[in-house]
C-alpha cells in the first residue's frame, strides 16, 4: 500500500513537471511550411543534442539496473532517434561537427550536463525512481517535439511525428514497468 | 570609514571586471560569475530569454523531482511573477549550496559575424558555450551553435 501511494505520488510529480499535463496530447494538429528557416536549423541542432541526453541516461541506468530490460530495449531506439535527427541536420546542411556523441554521459554544453547529472542522480535513488525518470524523459521529449514541429517543413514534420510515436511507445513501456513494479 | 569605502570600491571594481558582455569571452566569464555568486538577475542579463528559461528549469528540476508542491510551481513557470520569483529563489538557493566553478583556457571561434563559440575548461573538463550578438552585447544562446551570415 505504501509503495502504491509512493508510486502515485511520484507519478503526480512527474506529470506536474511536464507540460504534457497541460493538455497536450497525441492528436494535436500542426501546421507545416516548405521553408527551412535559420531558426528551424538552430532547433534541429539543439534537438539532436537533446536526444543524446535521453540515450545516455538510459544507457547509464541500464548498466546500473541490469535486470530492468526496459532500458536495454529503449536505448537502441533512442540511438535511432539520434540518427533521425542527424539525418535531418545533414539534409539541411546543419553542421553538427561541434557535437561529440562518443562519450556516454559527457556533454560539453553545461546545461545538458546538468540535465543528465540530475536525471541519473534521481534514477540512482531506486529502481522505481529510475523508471519514473524514463517516464519523465519521454513526456518531456513529446512536449519538446510538439513545440519544435510548429511551422517546420513537411518532411521534418514527418520525422518528428515518427519520433513522437516512438516516444509514446517508450512511455507505455515505462508505465508498464512501473505498474509491474507496484504489483 | 575611508578604509571601508575603499575596500567596498575595490570589490565593486573587481566585480565589475568580471561582468562584461562586450565580447563573447567576457559574456562566458560573466555567466560563471553570475552562477558562482548565485546572481539570478545577472544571469538573466547574460543569456537570451529562451536559454535563461531553460537553464532555470533544468537547475530547478532536482528539487521538482522530489517536491510535489514545487513541481506544480515549476509547471507554471513563466505564467506569473510570483511563481517566477519562487522558482528563481529555489535556483538561487541551489547555486548558493553548489561549489564554485573555475574556468580556464577560453578560446573564441567565430560562427559568422553575429555568433561565436567559446571552448574552455570548467574545473579541468572540456566545455563549450554558444553566444549570439544581441544589439550591442553578446549573450549566451544555446541554439546559436551553427555558423550563420
Amino acid at each position: 500500500m505504501i509503495k502504491k501511494i509512493a508510486i502515485a505520488s511520484l507519478t503526480l510529480v512527474l506529470l506536474a513537471t511536464s507540460s504534457f499535463a497541460a493538455g497536450k496530447g497525441k492528436n494535436k494538429t500542426v501546421s507545416s511550411t516548405s521553408t527551412m528557416t535559420q531558426e528551424h536549423k538552430d532547433t534541429l541542432l539543439f534537438i539532436y543534442q537533446e536526444e543524446k541526453v535521453a540515450r545516455d541516461v538510459y544507457m547509464t541506468l541500464g548498466q546500473y539496473y541490469p535486470n530492468q530490460n526496459v532500458y536495454q530495449n529503449i536505448q537502441s531506439s533512442e540511438q535511432k532517434h539520434m540518427d533521425s535527427a542527424q539525418g535531418l541536420c545533414e539534409k539541411y546542411g546543419v553542421d553538427i561537427s561541434n557535437v561529440d556523441e562518443s562519450d556516454i554521459g559527457v556533454f560539453v554544453i553545461p546545461v545538458l550536463q546538468e540535465l543528465y547529472d540530475t536525471l541519473v542522480a534521481q534514477g540512482y535513488q531506486s529502481e522505481l525512481s529510475g523508471l519514473m525518470v524514463g517516464e519523465y524523459i519521454e513526456l518531456t521529449d513529446i512536449d519538446d517535439l510538439e513545440h519544435a514541429e510548429v511551422d517546420m517543413p513537411s518532411d521534418v514534420l514527418k520525422v518528428f511525428e515518427n519520433l513522437k510515436a516512438g516516444s509514446y511507445n517508450h512511455l507505455d513501456a515505462f508505465r508498464s514497468a512501473i505498474d509491474a513494479y507496484s504489483k | 570609514m575611508r578604509l571601508i569605502i575603499a575596500i567596498g570600491l575595490l570589490f565593486s571594481i573587481l566585480g565589475a571586471a568580471e561582468i562584461s558582455l562586450e565580447t563573447p569571452v567576457g559574456t562566458v566569464k560573466s555567466y560563471y560569475y553570475a552562477m558562482n555568486h548565485a546572481d539570478i538577475d545577472l544571469l538573466e542579463k547574460v543569456m537570451v530569454k529562451e536559454s535563461f528559461d531553460m537553464t532555470l528549469q533544468v537547475w530547478a528540476l532536482s528539487k521538482a523531482l522530489n517536491d510535489k508542491a514545487f513541481s506544480q510551481l515549476l509547471k507554471q513557470y513563466g505564467n506569473s511573477v510570483e511563481i517566477d520569483v519562487q522558482v528563481r529563489d529555489a535556483v538561487k538557493e541551489k547555486l548558493q549550496n553548489s561549489p564554485a566553478k573555475t574556468i580556464t583556457d577560453l578560446i573564441a571561434t567565430p560562427l559568422g559575424g553575429s555568433r561565436c563559440m567559446i571552448r574552455y575548461k570548467e574545473n579541468g573538463k572540456d566545455k563549450q558555450l554558444f553566444t549570439s550578438r544581441e544589439q550591442k552585447v553578446w549573450k549566451i544562446n544555446y541554439k546559436a551553435g551553427r555558423k550563420v551570415d
